[in-house]
């Protein structure tokens, strides 16, 4: 069935609106509604329908070509967008062809083909409410905050279904009808939403267990592995950037400690931001903030931020959502497969939660080990400054960097052979060791996780940072502020460089691949949004050629075009022109019955004698004008179209 | 075995489903249905899209509509089948349906959907028949049996009947509506009754109401405007046929002498007349005009050879509807089952049994043409000649022609080819034959086969 008239020209100006597109919307709406006034139909085989299916294959294959090259992880959303312009070649020639219907072999190539072997008939279809479909499936790439998508949804729905519904009952009935239908589905479309939520929390939080970048739980040892890659995951310009110079870029922050794990438990907010602009306002703005930019790759469509200290906010991040929880751990979901983000921060002030009970406690089982070492150290009766001194100068005097994992040992736990045996550990060791011992001091401290930036390339330009750099710390709450506090040996960092060594080759590769992600994603996206429309124009001039130098298009005068009437032959002959009346009125003539057998049978129900007569006469004159003599017939023809028109008045005026 | 048994149970039951569906889910439910498919599939992701939104709608729509959809319906309607007796393939077959409104409300916007008998095939055909197109297939398709169950339920179905909306129905009024449907393959269409099915309030899913009603209507197969074959045993000089012939006998009965007439054969001119007073005088027999004529018909054919088969069909009815049942006696000679004989014509049953017999015919693959050699020779003393329909050419064939021949029955001899190529090969492997044989190929036979 076909869509109500305007019907498709305002659903397409609403896809154009939406996405952004409203001067390409305009256009396509003009030229599909101007097929309703067109007088002119194309004489369209299976072939030429065939081809323009192929148009439409063509374009869809280029489309996710062009969305795979620059945004691969966006690529169904840049499709999403595009489908109404994608699949008008099959509803513009549909319109414009003198079938007005698609055969449903044209869509698959394989029945294309068999046609030889078919023994069904052709089945033949209207696309025009598929292609509504479509439009505002499309629409739906806007993403429009609040109810207005779903407004506009309800009244393109009640626009398409006006022409199905059932005669039966009134028209209030059905007002109402729909009415408890878009309120249903109001509330249904919010349950959605809010189901969709959740389910998607927990599904993360579930993923939280298994997956690395939302990972809020550690284990000792784990960074252990992680170093031994030299693979590049970050690449930051700090413009405070002085050589020799150290940054701890954090990524996690946990603060419940047991067997040999970290946890967290803080629940993530979502980010207020510009996802067109890439602004996101992390924390209140502040003044003189510090800028640094950084590149790195989303794993699975998502990652953990690694940040300098109190962020303030991160602008040119193309992410699709951003959300960050009470200890400033920030991820984020979807976007291309390269991000760029330019950080604002404090360096120094951070805006983490104010501690709670959890930064103050030491496992029972660690207790004892931790309550010796407060007091082999004297930590009891210092001053909280001191405190750090101390424990700060105690890591740094009588303890080693060890990539070794050496277990527990004799002892009861591992911590309690690296504080008391060993004294040589990796960074989570010293971390934790930190963190534990501060508490038992009274000081409220949290286990942090992240990457320490040190190693400038001059190939890049930059500072990069590896997966060897991964790297675990303290937090301490000193003086009504939360800073880091890193009691790891410097020395670490000569030891990684010693025992993991890198590959001049590989980091090549990897910079002639990161800069290829730029031009793919900045440079690329840009050139295929402004001129992607007009590659296609050179395709459609080429097939408008190649069907007109083949002579397949033909241009014929259309006569049976929908919605208007037969005139042409009413007009001609004579009793055909009151026919249409008659049926109206009387009912409509059966196959078998003649003019006369049905006036006869019209007689009989309506009891007018003189009308009936005048009827039967003007069907005499008919006859004789049409098999009489032909010097009669001018003469004929003229009383009988006076005849006629006063009986169609007549009838007209009938109830 | 056990898996064409699933196979047939998934089919039987799928088939079930999709017309229980097509009976309750209007056009528009079905498009609302796959809108809610769609956007659930898609629009899981709620921070990327709206989608959601239309699912939500959709499924509220399809719920609602659902629950409109369960109030009753009851129908008080009177409906008359007036169909017609034949319909025949590939051309419009016109009826009308009388209703009357026998209730006290008018009854608006009910779907009327004609009923025919089930067209599932059962296990056994299923395995045993093969669709047209089987052997170019491919393996997949020929396992899984699909393409070979669709043609079995549509040649059972015959026709795709349309639903038939019906207009207002005022209460007591009868309204008289036409309907038509394009018969696709020949034999009876069985109907079983009728649906009414009536849409909710916002057209998306419909209740049904069934009357049981039983009619049949014989589909006859395609038929051409040819002439008959000139046989050369034919009646010539009684143009009133049998009702004005003035006496019986045989045809090698002579009779008398008298003047000769253009057209005359000129072996029957009496020579010694002519020789003694220079006159053209010619002995004339008893007229023949008790003509029994054969119409053997080929249905030997595998069923790659369908269209072959179909066409024979065709041009076998054809002769049939064209030939005087008053003046002549035909007999249809084919093999199905067993192998048959059919007499029509002067006394016996008209050419429309012949016509049914024919709308019925299967091709029987599994055996040749040869199995008509006991009927031949048992009939060929009674017959005067024979139309020979034959859906291809090979030694058996021939040798049929040439157990006619040897009968001295004059014999019109027809060989059907599917292309142009076989059609030349045919051509040149009918040069031993007793008979000239017309070959024809399928798609041109009332060009190849009208006498101009």
């Amino acid at each position: 069935m076909k869509t109500p008239r305007f019907f498709l020209g305002v659903i397409l100006l609403f896809w154009g609106w939406q996405v952004g597109l409203l001067w390409l919307g305009l256009g396509l709406a003009v030229v599909l509604e101007s097929a309703r006034w067109a007088k002119t139909r194309f004489e369209l085989q299976a072939s030429d329908f065939n081809k323009f299916v192929d148009i439409s294959t063509v374009l869809l294959a280029f489309t996710i070509l062009a969305a795979l090259t620059t945004d691969a992880k966006k690529a169904n959303l840049i499709l999403l967008r595009w489908l109404p312009l994608i699949f008008f070649p099959i509803i513009g020639v549909q319109e414009f062809s003198a079938k007005g219907r698609m055969d449903v072999k044209s869509f698959f190539f394989a029945t294309r083909k068999k046609t030889e072997m078919r023994f069904y008939e052709t089945k033949e279809i209207d696309v025009s409410y598929i292609y509504a479909f479509v439009c505002l499936m499309s629409s739906a790439y806007a993403n429009a905050k609040g109810s207005f998508y779903y407004f506009c949804v309800v009244l393109f729905f009640v626009w398409g279904l006006w022409q199905f519904r059932s005669r039966r009952g009134p028209l209030a009935a059905w007002i109402t009808c729909i009415l408890i239908v878009a309120l249903t589905g109001y509330h249904g479309q919010n349950l959605a939403r809010q189901a969709g939520r959740t389910l998607s929390r927990w599904i993360m939080s579930h993923y939280a267990y298994t997956m690395d970048p939302f990972k809020t739980y550690t284990a000792l040892g784990e960074i252990g592995d992680l170093k031994f890659s030299d693979r590049i995951v970050l690449r930051a310009s700090f413009e405070d950037y002085a050589p020799g110079k150290t940054y701890l870029l954090h990524s996690a922050t946990y603060n419940r400690f047991a067997s040999s794990n970290w946890f967290a438990k803080y629940g993530f907010e979502r980010v207020e931001g510009k996802k067109d602009g890439g602004f996101w306002q992390v924390n209140p703005p502040r003044e003189n903030p510090l800028k640094m930019t950084q590149y790195f790759r989303l794993q699975k469509g998502r990652a953990v931020l690694s940040l300098p200290p109190g962020v303030i906010d991160i602008s040119e991040m193309k992410a699709g959502d951003c959300e960050k929880n009470a200890v400033q751990v920030v991820r984020i979901e979807d976007g291309p497969s390269l991000i760029k983000a330019v950080v604002s921060y404090t360096g120094a002030s951070t805006y983490d939660a104010l501690p709670g009970t959890d930064d103050y406690s030491v496992p029972v089982k660690e207790k004892p080990v931790f309550e010796a070492a407060a007091k082999n150290l004297g930590l009891e009766d210092k001053s909280e400054e001191e405190i750090l001194k101390t424990v700060h100068g105690f890591f740094l005097t009588q303890f080693a960097y060890s990539l070794e994992l050496k277990g527990k040992g004799k002892a009861g736990t591992p911590l309690e052979n690296f504080l008391f045996h060993t004294k040589a550990g990796h960074c989570e060791f010293f971390a934790t060791a930190t963190v534990l011992l501060l508490r038992q001091a009274g000081i409220p401290a949290r286990y942090a996780t992240g990457f320490i930036a040190h190693e400038y390339s001059r190939l890049e330009g930059g500072l990069i940072v590896r997966l060897r750099d991964a790297h675990a710390w303290a937090k301490v709450f000193v003086n009504g502020q939360w800073r880091n506090f890193d009691t790891t040996p410097p020395s670490f960092l000569n030891i990684d460089e010693e025992q993991i060594p890198t590959s001049f080759l590989e980091d090549l590769f990897s910079f002639f691949g990161f800069k290829l992600s730029r031009l793919r994603h900045e440079t690329g996206a840009k050139l295929v949004e402004t001129y992607g429309l007009w590659l296609m124009l050179p395709l459609g001039l080429m097939l408008l050629l190649r069907l007109r130098r083949s002579g397949q298009i033909k241009r014929i005068k259309d006569r049976d075009r929908p919605g208007r009437k037969k005139k042409g032959r009413a007009r001609a002959t004579g009793f055909y022109r009151i026919e249409e009346i008659l049926s109206e009125k009387g009912g409509p003539r059966r196959p078998h019955e003649t003019y006369a057998s049905w006036l006869k049978r019209i007689s009989r129900q309506w009891d007018n004698p003189a009308l009936m007569e005048q009827l039967f006469q003007a069907l005499d004159q008919h006859n004789q004008w049409r098999f009489g003599r032909p010097e009669q017939r001018e003469d004929l023809k003229r009383k009988l179209e006076e005849n006629l028109m006063a009986l169609s008045e007549k009838l007209l005026a009938r109830p | 075995m056990m898996m064409p048994r699933f196979l047939y149970r998934s089919y039987w039951l799928l088939h079930r489903v999709s017309f229980r569906v097509k009976r309750h889910v209007t056009p528009a439910g079905a498009m609302m249905t796959a809108v809610f498919c769609i956007t659930a599939l898609f629009g899981l992701n709620m921070y990327k899209t709206t989608l959601y939104q239309v699912m939500a709608l959709s499924l509220s729509l399809l719920l609602v509509s659902a629950v409109l959809s369960l109030m009753p319906f009851r129908p008080r309607l009177r409906l008359r089948h007036i169909l017609p007796v034949y319909g025949t393939v590939g051309e419009k077959s016109v009826y009308s349906i009388e209703i009357t409104n026998l209730g006290q409300k008018p009854e608006r916007g009910i779907i009327l959907y004609e009923d025919p008998a089930d067209p599932r095939p059962d296990l056994n055909t299923l395995l045993t028949r093969k669709e047209p197109y089987e052997h170019l297939r491919n393996a997949w398709d020929r396992k899984t049996l699909y393409y070979r169950w669709a043609w079995l339920v549509l040649k059972s179905g015959k026709a795709r009947l349309r639903p038939i909306i019906l207009p207002d129905l005022p209460p007591g009024e009868t309204l008289s509506i036409a309907a038509d449907f394009t018969p696709n393959y020949r034999g009876y269409l069985h109907f079983t009754g009728v649906t009414l099915a009536r849409p909710d309030i916002l057209g998306l899913f419909m209740r049904n109401f069934r009357i049981q009603k039983t009619e049949k209507l014989l589909v006859l197969p395609r038929r051409y405007a040819l002439d008959p074959p000139e046989l050369t045993s034919s009646r010539q000089y009684h143009p009133g046929g049998v009702n004005l012939a003035s006496s019986i006998g045989n045809s090698d009965e002579f009779m008398s002498l008298r003047y000769y007439r253009p057209g005359d054969p000129l072996h029957h001119i009496h020579w010694r007349t002519f020789a003694r007073t220079g006159e053209l005088v010619i002995k004339e027999f008893e007229d023949e005009f008790f003509v029994r004529y054969a119409l053997v018909l080929d249905t030997f054919v595998p069923p790659e050879r369908e269209r072959v088969f179909e066409e024979a069909v065709s041009i076998a009815a054809s002769y049939i509807a064209s030939m005087d049942p008053h003046d002549a006696i035909l007999d249809l000679v084919l093999g199905s089952h067993a192998m048959d004989a059919f007499s029509s014509g002067r006394g016996l049953g008209g050419s429309e049994k012949m016509l049914e017999i024919l709308s019925c015919v299967e091709s029987c693959p599994d055996k040749t043409v040869l199995e008509l050699k006991p009927v031949l020779e048992s009939g060929l003393k009674k017959i005067s000649g024979a139309i020979i329909i034959f859906s291809g050419w090979s030694r058996d064939h021939e040798e049929i022609c040439r157990i006619i021949h040897e009968a001295l029955v004059p014999a019109f001899v027809i060989a059907l080819a599917e292309d142009a190529r076989q059609k030349e090969t045919i051509v040149r492997e009918t040069g031993g034959s007793p008979y000239p044989v017309r070959v024809v190929q399928i798609g041109a036979v009332p060009e190849e086969l009208s006498i101009p």
